[in-house]
């Protein structure tokens, strides 16, 4: 496939969000490396963010004036670095040394000098509030910047995350997105079993952010709800409703795919099936 | 002490904009004049320490030097897989500081003696860790650990200890208080005042006791601490600290010791958990033996 540059269709981030899976799906195979039932759920978020909506450049990534992603689910590695290949911040071919010793690119995001990475994550609860302090720090010097944190919906029983929640909606800051791909599914039991979050959008508008439920694998829907964001005084949380395993059926839903690395034939079915969906 | 570095800190962030202080909703009559005078450089994150750390962590990743501030346990090992994760291995300009060094707070109670935070942060990366003994020595660290890159942890005294140097003093090095031969005490933080009123009746008398105050815990002079010993032929070191004798300057000492090949003995001398001991800081020094009646006693017994 080729490499996309421009991306402002539909069809377009639709192509870059399969590229995205096809990629981590590859990455992890040959790495045998868990985690890619996390990483397929964001990769429709992973494509609207870098392909169209967070002002960034791989030519620049230092830029002071750009938008902020910090990846607070750190364990979607795959998807993270197969979107910066993608995207021209990493060199392509890096993507086939994940989680090989000696290589940048390791189980969770690690800073590491690459570019487009903001912070070393895998620890879950971290991200949202450096995020927060990133969010704080730029509006006390009315800088433009935004601040994005996916998070995952298993990461939200961490209190740290709520501490940050009640931080970021007292102090108003609207320049702050928090993502939860909530795919229902974390690491030893659905959500709903284990810490069933719901309510969860009145949770979060009782801690002052505004809301946006929206489905996490619509490109138009996750563009309109990056479209919300910084349009009232509140910072804001979207509740992309995923599935994990998301693009690969064989995949969605099941808990096994949140540890399991495909075989070799799987992987082959698995690059297949997103071929077709081509068109 | 702590009214000396808080002062320091205004003064730097008067003149350096960069600098933010964020308190875990402490500082009563301590930091009311930061806040008062320089709002926008002060941020009350509520108690939440967790997050407090994270929020410094990203604010010193747009340039800022921020110093996180709280008491007892509450900035350290509340919040301690983020000083390791957030601040020490990304090597961030977060200075950490906890109020209530040692036993400070003893009436606290056991919830509000810091005595195992140096042993924990000495194992991670990139810190380096302060433990003033007076306000010469917190003046000096305060400006050290807002200039310098990189994490630091300051651990401050409650109440006003006694002035051990009259002078500036060289805080990255450990500090010969009083010269002596033979037998010498390795001490830091406030508890290092009443060693020195131990010493100085001891020595009185005849005695040859030394002591040195150490500063700054980590990182530490190895090859300084090992001249020093040689040198002047210190056989015998008491190491006498706030904080349990397992990770303080006791282990510090013993390693440095250890894999030198000097023979020295090495006694520690720290505090030990006592459950159901119950007082003020005082009373509870006392009882462990280190208050400078206790201090003296058992050094008289060794000279």
């Amino acid at each position: 496939m080729e490499r996309v540059t421009a991306t402002r269709t539909r069809q377009d981030l639709e192509l870059l969000a399969r590229k995205i899976r096809a990629r981590s799906l590859r990455m992890v195979t040959r790495a045998k490396a868990s985690h890619i039932g996390g990483s397929l759920s964001a990769a429709d978020i992973l494509a609207v963010l870098y392909g169209e909506w967070l002002r960034i450049s791989a030519a620049q990534p230092d830029d002071p004036l750009r938008d902020f992603f910090i990846l607070s689910k750190g364990h979607a590695a795959a998807a993270m670095f197969a979107t910066l290949a993608e995207c021209g911040f990493i060199p392509e071919r890096m993507t086939d040394t994940y989680c090989e010793s000696g290589s940048q690119l390791i189980g969770h995001v690690t800073k590491n000098g690459l570019a487009g990475i903001e912070f070393s994550t895998g620890s879950l609860g971290h991200g949202l509030p450096v995020g927060t302090g990133l969010a704080y720090d730029i509006r006390s010097r009315n800088e433009i910047n935004r601040v994005v944190v996916l998070l995952s919906d298993g990461e939200l029983n961490e209190g740290s995350v709520w501490e940050a929640l009640l931080f970021a909606g007292h102090h108003k800051l609207s320049n702050l997105v928090a993502i939860v791909d909530y795919n229902k599914i974390q690491s030893y039991g659905s959500i709903r079993n284990v810490l069933d979050l719901e309510p969860l959008a009145a949770k979060g508008a009782a801690f002052k952010w505004k809301v946006v439920e929206f489905d996490g694998h619509n490109i138009e829907e996750i563009r309109n709800f990056l479209s919300q964001v910084g349009s009232c005084d509140m910072p804001t949380l979207g509740l992309a409703h995923t599935i994990k395993g998301k693009g690969i059926h064989f995949m969605e839903n099941e808990l096994l795919w949140h540890y399991r690395n495909p075989s070799p034939e799987q992987l082959a079915t698995a690059l297949a099936a997103l071929e077709s969906e081509v068109k | 002490m702590r009214q000396v570095f808080v002062d320091s800190l205004l003064r730097f962030a008067k003149d350096d904009p960069n600098v933010i202080l964020i308190t875990g909703d402490v500082g009563y009559g301590v930091l009311d004049r930061f806040a008062h005078e320089l709002p926008r450089q002060f941020i009350n994150a509520g108690i939440s320490e967790q997050n407090m750390i994270g929020v410094a962590a990203g604010m010193s990743l747009r340039g800022r030097r921020v110093l996180a501030y709280s008491i007892a346990n509450f900035a350290t090992l509340r919040c301690l897989e983020q000083i390791r994760n957030d601040v020490c291995y990304h090597n961030l300009d977060v200075t950490i500081v906890s109020v209530g060094a040692g036993l400070s707070y003893g009436t606290h109670g056991y919830s509000h003696f810091a005595i195992e935070d140096v042993g924990c942060l000495r194992s991670f990366p990139n810190i380096s860790i302060w433990n003033p003994a007076d306000t010469a020595e917190a003046q000096a660290i305060a400006e050290l650990s807002l200039r310098r890159r990189g994490p630091h942890f300051v651990r401050l005294g409650k109440t006003e200890p006694g002035s051990i140097h009259e002078v500036p003093v060289d805080v990255e090095k450990p500090i010969e208080v009083v010269r002596g031969e033979g037998l010498a005490v390795f001490s830091t933080g406030p508890i290092v005042n009443a060693v020195k009123t131990a010493i100085n009746s001891l020595n009185a008398e005849g005695h040859s006791v030394g002591l040195y105050s150490f500063p700054c815990l980590h990182p530490m002079d190895r090859q300084l601490v090992r001249k020093y010993v040689t040198e002047r032929r210190l056989g015998r070191i008491a190491v006498i600290e706030e904080h349990v004798e397992t990770g303080g300057l006791n282990s510090i000492i013993s390693e440095i010791i250890a894999g030198s090949g000097i023979a020295t003995q090495v006694m520690p001398w720290g505090v030990a958990h006592r459950s159901n001991e119950f007082g003020n800081r005082e009373y509870l020094l006392e009882l462990q033996g280190l208050s400078a009646e206790g201090i003296l006693r058992r050094l008289a017994a060794l000279v």
